[in-house]
């Protein structure tokens, strides 16, 4: 199946690969805030907590659970922003710079699905692609889904046939999961065999795009893992999970929602294969995170590893010589990212990459009415009518852009950038889906 | 409200920088080798007419957006293009009152009135040439003949449009035709329009910055070949050849600037060929049994009147499948 996308120009530099270990800040917010719901803090505020301690989990346990990133006291527990710029309620730990790490184990390598399953479950990994599941749901072979999920959804009960390793990164200007692909092939390499067990899986693919180098050992170790390698074209939706499983496994991903599950498919991107490996091998629950910082202005692409939770303001204090006069940040991306208010927002492993503009490179959505030029039809890789529905949404005319497929919408935003009257195309079309959603709940 | 301390929007973050001025401008750009063999074969009075109408056209968009009470964005480019297209297909030889109301009538009437740009339903510059064609057409019908500036030599054997010989003289008289001539522009008719060689030239440009897709133009010249091929495959005595039909007359303008038109013409797939073949199969209808001699400018605007049924052929949508059991 033909993926349509863009090319978006590579005269811009890619990070030479180095991971700037950035030392532990001061003071983290860990925001309690999930892609499926909320978590409620298991600690009090003075309480002194280890680094790797779980400090929150869901009421739903099925929630991917908080833990420290660094040792020190809870100083106190208060609203700030989440992940997508969303208000929640977040931990701040004061570190006590020691590092007193809770006690860790490691599975020994014969572990059963089970323990495997129990360890993904309890362990917290969350990634940059908000999946439709947490992690450890979306991984777990439909017997083992029964064991902690009494009534599981549909797609939860198929087997899972293809377990797809994306080793592209979501968007252009952002190299961290190519970097991880290459310099750490043999851990990757480790963490299959888990992933492999717990799935089920069938069939085991690591997508990477064409023009990706894939190391010798790595492509090798594949192949005695019975693994095989699927070139992806090197265009900028293709690695979204829709598009991506289409690719992978010649089947569309059924949309609204779109559920890998639902077409026997699972994608676990390299960062969160290799979160897995340090849960099973070491036992350690993620608490840093790659987070590839780009400003434009000087070029600067630097990769820099975090402790979960360090602010932006820290890092961009700690990277400043190489940096300039800022005038907007985004958390995520230039293509997906979320554009923050200020600078007090702590980096997630929601998030892959810290993108930061001078005001030269803002692009302003001044924009003019449609002018039916079609650019964005032959761009949109779900093969919608954006611009339909970004008059349907401008206008109100909700039902109609419904009828029209608006949920289908991955919010990509390549309509936005080739369109020529400078559209906000995606927020149109979040708009649309606000409204519906509310309507919904109304009626 | 506090206001935050950076800018804050929706993604994407950044854009491909491409402007409607951008993409207007590039148009025009390709039309150049157009206007040049306008020129080249036509001399000054060709210029003239283009000019009047360029700026006539410029000057009717700035004057309605001020009257209206709009944003002035007359320098965009769209006006100026229509108003270049329009030049191009009008003859050298009209009074210069002509072009002017041309000019003003296809940015009013063919584009202000319904909104401004990209709202059109109807090709801009075909409406203003629809306009003066319905009321000075006897004038209008009048092309003189090639005088090119140099290297070449006036074609004197030709007095009309080839095309209008076809319909006069019928399939013998285009013995006196050569292709050489049709294909470099050295016949008499409306100046933009004669000279495939230029037109080619600016729509492989638009072809190539992807300005226009390749689906309105090629299946435009491909239908009105294969249509064409039928009638003159029931009579070769009676039709012309249809090499002699995708040569001659507006078919290679309007097949790379005008049909595909931003706003007049379909967004998908599916319709941009069907439009292609519309514009195409009109085309020979109207030139075989039509009053008017030439047929490509009533099959676009007829054409034109199809698109927002053909913007409903639309393409599936990913994601859209049955849920399996």
């Amino acid at each position: 199946m033909k993926v349509r996308g863009l090319r978006v120009s590579n005269s811009f530099p890619v990070s030479s690969g180095a991971v700037d270990a950035v030392p532990a800040p001061e003071r983290v917010v860990l925001p309690l805030a999930t892609h499926w719901g909320e978590l409620s803090p298991s600690v009090q505020v003075g309480e002194a907590v280890k680094w790797r301690q779980c400090i929150a989990r869901g009421e739903d346990l099925r929630l991917p659970p908080l833990h420290a990133s660094v040792s020190g006291t809870v100083e106190e527990i208060k609203s700030g922003t989440g992940p997508r710029g969303r208000e929640c309620s977040c931990v701040v730990i004061r570190s006590d710079n020691r590092d007193e790490s809770e006690e860790v184990q490691g599975l020994d390598e014969n572990a059963s699905p089970r323990e495997i399953l129990d360890r993904l479950v309890t362990g917290g990994i969350r990634e940059a692609d908000a999946g439709r599941w947490p992690l450890a749901l979306r991984l777990a072979s439909p017997d083992l889904v029964a064991r902690i999920h009494p009534s599981p959804r549909e797609a939860l009960t198929r087997p899972v046939e293809t377990l797809v390793v994306n080793a592209m990164d979501r968007q252009p200007w952002v190299s961290v999961r190519q970097t991880i692909t290459e310099k750490r092939a043999s851990e990757l390499l480790e963490s299959l065999p888990y992933l492999q067990k717990v799935s089920g899986a069938k069939r085991t693919v690591l997508a990477a795009s064409t023009r990706q180098f894939l190391p010798e050992a790595l492509e090798r170790g594949l192949r005695e893992l019975k693994a095989e390698v699927v070139r992806c074209p090197d265009k900028y939706p293709a690695a979204l999970e829709p598009l991506l499983v289409q690719r992978v496994t010649g089947r569309q991903v059924p949309q609204p929602l779109g559920d890998a599950r639902k077409v026997n498919a699972v994608v676990v991107d390299v960062t969160a294969a290799l979160r897995v490996l340090d849960l099973m091998k070491k036992g350690c629950p993620p608490t840093e995170t790659l987070v590839d910082v780009v400003f434009p202005e000087t070029g600067l692409t630097q990769i820099v590893r975090v402790r979960e939770g360090m602010l932006v303001e820290d890092l961009v204090n700690h990277l400043q010589p190489k940096l300039g006069n800022i005038r907007k940040a985004v958390l995520g991306g230039p293509f997906l990212g979320y554009a923050q208010p200020h600078l007090r927002v702590p980096l997630t492993m929601e998030t892959d990459s810290l993108l930061l503009q001078a005001a030269k490179e803002v692009s302003r959505y001044d924009y003019q009415p449609c002018i039916n030029c079609g650019n964005c039809v032959h761009a949109c890789p779900m093969r919608l009518l954006p611009n339909e529905l970004s008059k349907y949404c401008e206008f109100n005319a909700f039902e109609e852009a419904e009828r029209s497929h608006l949920f289908h919408c991955i919010e990509c935003g390549i309509c936005a950038y080739v369109c020529p009257s400078r559209r906000p195309m995606v927020q149109l079309m979040r708009f649309g889906k606000q409204e519906i959603e509310a309507m919904r709940v109304e009626s | 409200m506090k206001r935050p301390d950076f800018y804050v929007s929706m993604s994407p973050h950044v854009h491909g920088g491409y402007s409607i001025p951008k993409m207007m401008y590039e148009t025009i750009l390709a039309l150049v080798p157009v206007i040049f063999a306008a020129w080249f074969f036509f001399g000054m009075p060709a210029l003239k007419v283009i000019f009047i109408t360029g700026a006539s056209a410029v000057a009717a968009e700035a004057l309605w957006q001020l009257v209206v009470g709009r944003p002035v964005r007359a320098w965009d480019g769209s006006a100026l293009l229509s108003g270049l297209l329009l030049g191009l297909l009008l003859s050298p030889d009209l009074p210069w009152w002509i072009p002017m109301l041309g000019g003003f009538t296809a940015v009013l009437v063919g584009k202000q009135l319904y909104g401004g740009l990209g709202q059109n339903p109807f090709n801009v510059a075909l409406v203003g040439w629809a306009i003066l064609r319905v009321s000075y057409g006897s004038s209008m019908g009048i092309f003189p003949m090639t005088d090119p500036q140099f290297m070449l030599e006036p074609n004197e054997f030709l007095e009309y449009p080839p095309i209008e010989i076809l319909r006069f003289d019928g399939p013998d008289a285009l013995m006196d035709v050569s292709y050489a001539d049709l294909f470099i522009g050295n016949v008499p008719g409306a100046p933009g329009t004669v000279s495939v060689l230029a037109v080619l030239v600016g729509g492989a440009y638009l072809l190539y910055r992807r300005i226009v897709t390749w689906h309105v133009p090629v299946f435009f010249i491909l239908s009105a070949w294969v249509f064409a091929f039928v009638y003159y495959n029931m009579d070769p005595d009676l039709y012309a050849h249809p090499n002699f039909h995708i040569m001659a007359g507006w078919i290679m303008l309007g097949a790379f600037f005008l049909a595909p038109e931003k706003g007049s013409s379909p967004v998908t797939v599916p319709g941009m060929i069907l439009f292609g073949v519309a514009c195409g199969a009109l085309t020979v209808i109207i030139r075989i049994y039509g009053s008017y001699v030439e047929g490509v400018h009533f099959a676009i605007l007829l054409a034109n009147s199809l698109t927002p049924l053909l913007d409903r052929i639309r393409p599936r949508v990913i994601g859209r499948v049955k849920e399996i059991a």
